[in-house]
């Protein structure tokens, strides 16, 4: 689910939730810049989750994802009075997140490890690992441990640009066009980097993945 | 086509129980954190956001913006230095030619050299030219002749440059003659100016 769609549940009313939405978050974002420290705060429980999530997906490591998502946030508001507005500031921040996330990968790339999360077993989820333990005939917990590995193993051998595209839009549901404002690309090359990100991942996971 | 091929999904049975890449990435989104570490990281975010408010960047910090500012700025601003430098000693190597503010005159062009003693020590293929200058009665008004402009005996070469030679204005007394330079070949001599005995500009 894309920001705009999640956006337009929490507003179904109104005739234009993503304006109302982006209008929102400008207005916080001036309160902020005309030197409101606790609009900021509503920014940061808005948004944590999902940012959380991507530094996280990139990473693979809850500890590091924390303490990134943090310096995301302290970068934003350090430089929330150059914010002109001119993109969504979702994407402002995305961006600001992808890239942090990007460079801290590259300073630390000799010692990285994975450190998970626990699954959430809500609705989806359920379905998809008992039919995955149906398939193997194996435990459901057991088959729970080795799947996350195995997922987060397969995005870690993408390159940092396929792993980024496949996560804003398989996970994070962002559209195309969001992921290419994120990105700084255009929308052909996001949309060519996840036909290969996906190769790439039916390639790693044949085991789990249906012919 | 893609209407299609939705429908043929929703009716497949098999389709909704079939696992694909996309399914196995949905997973990822069930890894969410607990409430717990959402209130420790709100805690921590307000310590670190005190710190960056308080904290000013250290030396070192400051020292590598200004040279990261500085390395913006060195490519432009080295290659305007280089460049006026390139234009300055063009200038200095002017108007420091042994001809000051004229083209080079050639020994054997019909020009007339000034100051004789000048010329027999300092420049020889001038020397060789008679120095006979026009004189009130030989009717002549002006002429073009070559000038010593260095009187400097310390250096062996002197510097010439041609003037207007008008023998009215050298009067009587030649401390007092006066000449103008060529406007023609260079426009900032083109005054009038005082020649003296000393300098070797008399005539």
């Amino acid at each position: 689910m894309s920001i705009s769609q999640s956006v337009s549940v929490d507003t179904a009313i109104s005739d234009t939730p993503v304006r109302t939405e982006a209008d929102r978050d400008a207005e916080l974002v001036a309160r902020v810049q005309a030197g409101d420290v606790q609009a900021f705060d509503h920014l940061v429980r808005k948004y944590r989750e999902r940012l959380f999530s991507i530094v996280y997906n990139l990473s693979s490591n809850r500890e590091d994802a924390a303490d990134i998502t943090q310096e995301v946030f302290i970068k934003a508001f350090s430089s929330i009075k150059r914010f002109k507005g001119n993109s969504a500031f979702f994407t402002w921040l995305y961006r600001i997140g992808v890239n942090t996330t990007l460079s801290h990968l590259k300073k630390n790339r000799l010692r990285r490890f994975f450190s998970l999360e626990s699954i959430q077993e809500d609705g989806a989820s359920a379905d998809v690992l008992e039919a995955l333990a149906l398939k193997h005939k194996t435990e459901k917990g057991a088959l729970l441990s080795e799947l996350q590995e195995k997922l987060n193993e397969a995005l870690q051998k993408l390159s940092p640009k396929h792993r980024t595209v496949v996560i804003l839009f398989e996970i994070e549901g962002l559209s195309h066009q969001e992921i290419a404002d994120i990105m700084g690309c255009s929308v052909g090359t996001v949309r060519s980097r996840l036909h290969y990100a996906k190769q790439q991942l039916q390639g790693f996971l044949q085991e789990f993945v249906d012919a | 086509m893609p209407e299609v091929i939705f429908q043929k999904r929703m009716t497949d049975p098999n389709s909704s129980k079939k696992i694909t890449v996309e399914k196995l990435l949905q997973l990822k989104r069930s890894e969410q954190p607990s409430s717990e570490f959402w209130s420790r990281f709100e805690a921590e975010l307000n310590v670190k956001r005190l710190q960056a408010l308080v904290e000013r960047p250290s030396f070192t910090d400051r020292l590598r913006w200004m040279f990261r500012k500085s390395l913006l700025w060195a490519t432009p601003i080295g290659g305007l230095a280089a460049l006026s430098l390139f234009f300055y000693q063009g200038h200095l190597s002017h108007d420091h030619s042994p001809l000051v503010g004229s083209e080079m005159v050639l020994a054997d062009q019909s020009v007339e050299l000034n100051a004789p003693k000048l010329a027999v020590q300092e420049a020889p293929v001038f020397a060789s030219q008679s120095p006979a200058l026009p004189t009130r009665n030989s009717g002549e008004v002006s002429r073009f002749v070559v000038d010593t402009f260095s009187s400097d005996k310390e250096r062996p070469a002197a510097s010439y440059r041609r003037v207007l030679y008008t023998p009215s204005f050298s009067v009587d007394r030649s401390e007092d003659s006066r000449y103008v330079a060529d406007p023609i070949s260079h426009p900032r001599h083109s005054l009038i100016q005082q020649a003296g005995f000393s300098s070797g500009r008399n005539f």
